[in-house]
């Protein structure tokens, strides 16, 4: 293999930080600086660089009334209150049934975790445009546990209150992938949580991807967490920053 | 547009609201203005929706919000983009090390003092975690233009840093 010169090497240093190379670039590259140390120096102090910017550069999240503003202004979010709560709820309960039953099979096939990250993430949305926290009204955790085990004929665990930021707000019963399962919601003065609860055996196949520990991944924009942990599986969606959904979510796991 | 691509539009849209707002402040430097321009944005898309390609929604949503900074600054008399000399080369400016102990401050003041065309790919870069391609769809610039504006920005900050670090 022909080693790239100093300044082609230099040019893919960017890009190389995300794994955005293909593995030819990347062997080359890292072939390059096996033999360079003035690059192999260069690339230190640039790695170096870009994790001082990563995490101390200042961060502005969306103001509250901002998101608020946006939330009424959606054209979806106008034709749910047309509908009314009621009739929303039932529209939107068919089309993740219709979503997960349907069309997701037919156009994509994601792993199970991945269609319980899509689903778990719409009902997730849906509850923020409605801006409200949904049956329970006030969030004590006890009512919370006795409203999901009538709505749900199971058992599920008190929800936790949450952290220094998220408080428990509400909760509902609500069906993924074919499933019910406890939803509960968090608010804090920058976004909303919501926490979707279901025994393990309830989910099987994506609770095998899972494991006890929160792990935060990133689904179409929005922050997840999930961990299995003493028979239940754990789903945490939110909009916040990844550093806000990893405290939650070891708020809500310890 | 069916309502369930509305609403899989509106929940993938929403989701990048934060990275959205947070460009919007980094381009106008003024909270109020970022969040009617963030604002402003959204209700673009919403519009245009039927445009969006299933590809990219965050640097869809940004490059969105960069046509609309550019257009505000415009109907300002604001210059909008100072055109720089391209360097030569990437290996024209040095790179300097980090100094030890820097502070939150340090990294806000020395990113404060880089002009708006070098500090925006810096942060699309790191904090947004953009890869080249994408900052140069976001701002419009030929690949070449990102690559030379970001090794530049790099090495000024390297420089500011390195000054901090001397006190």
């Amino acid at each position: 293999m022909t080693l790239p010169a100093c300044g082609e090497a230099r040019d893919l240093f960017e890009d190389a930080v995300h794994g955005r190379l293909e593995a030819t670039a990347e062997g080359r590259l890292a072939a390059h600086l096996s033999a360079c140390p003035t690059c192999a120096a260069l690339r230190e102090r640039l790695d170096r660089q870009r994790s001082a910017v990563a995490a101390l550069a200042p961060r502005p999240v969306a103001p509250p009334e901002l998101r608020a503003r946006l939330l009424r202004g959606l054209p979806g979010a106008r034709r749910h209150a047309r509908l009314g709560p009621a009739l929303a709820g039932a529209l939107a309960a068919s089309l993740v049934w219709f979503l997960a039953g349907t069309l997701l099979p037919l156009l994509t096939s994601p792993g199970a975790f991945e269609r319980l990250a899509d689903e778990a993430v719409d009902d997730h949305v849906r509850v923020v445009l409605r801006q409200r926290s949904g049956a329970a009204g006030p969030g004590e955790p006890e009512t919370l546990q006795r409203l999901m085990v009538d709505a749900l004929g199971y058992e599920v665990p008190a929800p936790r209150p949450g952290d220094r930021d998220f408080r428990l707000a509400g909760g509902r019963p609500s069906y993924v992938l074919k499933r019910p399962v406890a939803c509960f919601y968090y608010r804090s003065p920058h976004g909303y949580a919501s926490l979707f609860v279901a025994p393990v055996d309830q989910l099987e196949d994506p609770a095998r991807s899972v494991g006890p520990t929160p792990a935060v991944i990133e689904r179409r924009g929005y922050r997840l967490a999930a961990w299995a942990r003493g028979g239940f599986l754990y789903v945490l969606v939110s909009e916040a920053p990844a550093a806000d959904v990893t405290r939650l979510a070891a708020a809500l796991s310890s | 547009m069916s309502p369930e691509r509305d609403w899989d539009f509106e929940a993938e849209a929403l989701g990048h609201l934060d990275s959205v707002y947070r460009v919007a402040v980094w381009l106008c430097g003024d909270p109020t203005e970022a969040q009617d321009l963030t604002q402003d944005t959204y209700e673009r898309a919403f519009r245009a929706r039927g445009g969006f390609v299933r590809t990219n929604m965050r640097a869809w949503l940004l490059t969105i919000l960069r046509h609309r900074f550019l257009n505000v600054r415009r109907r300002h008399d604001i210059a909008a983009e100072v055109p720089l000399p391209e360097p030569e080369t990437l290996t024209v400016s040095p790179l300097p090390d980090l100094p030890p102990g820097l502070v939150r401050g340090d990294i806000e003041r020395a990113l404060a003092k880089l002009p708006l065309e070098l500090r925006v790919p810096v942060l699309l870069a790191d904090v947004e975690e953009l890869g080249m391609a994408e900052i140069a769809e976001v701002l419009g610039w030929p690949l070449g233009t990102v690559k030379s504006r970001l090794w530049r920005a790099r090495a000024q900050l390297g420089s500011l840093l390195e000054d901090y670090g001397q006190r």
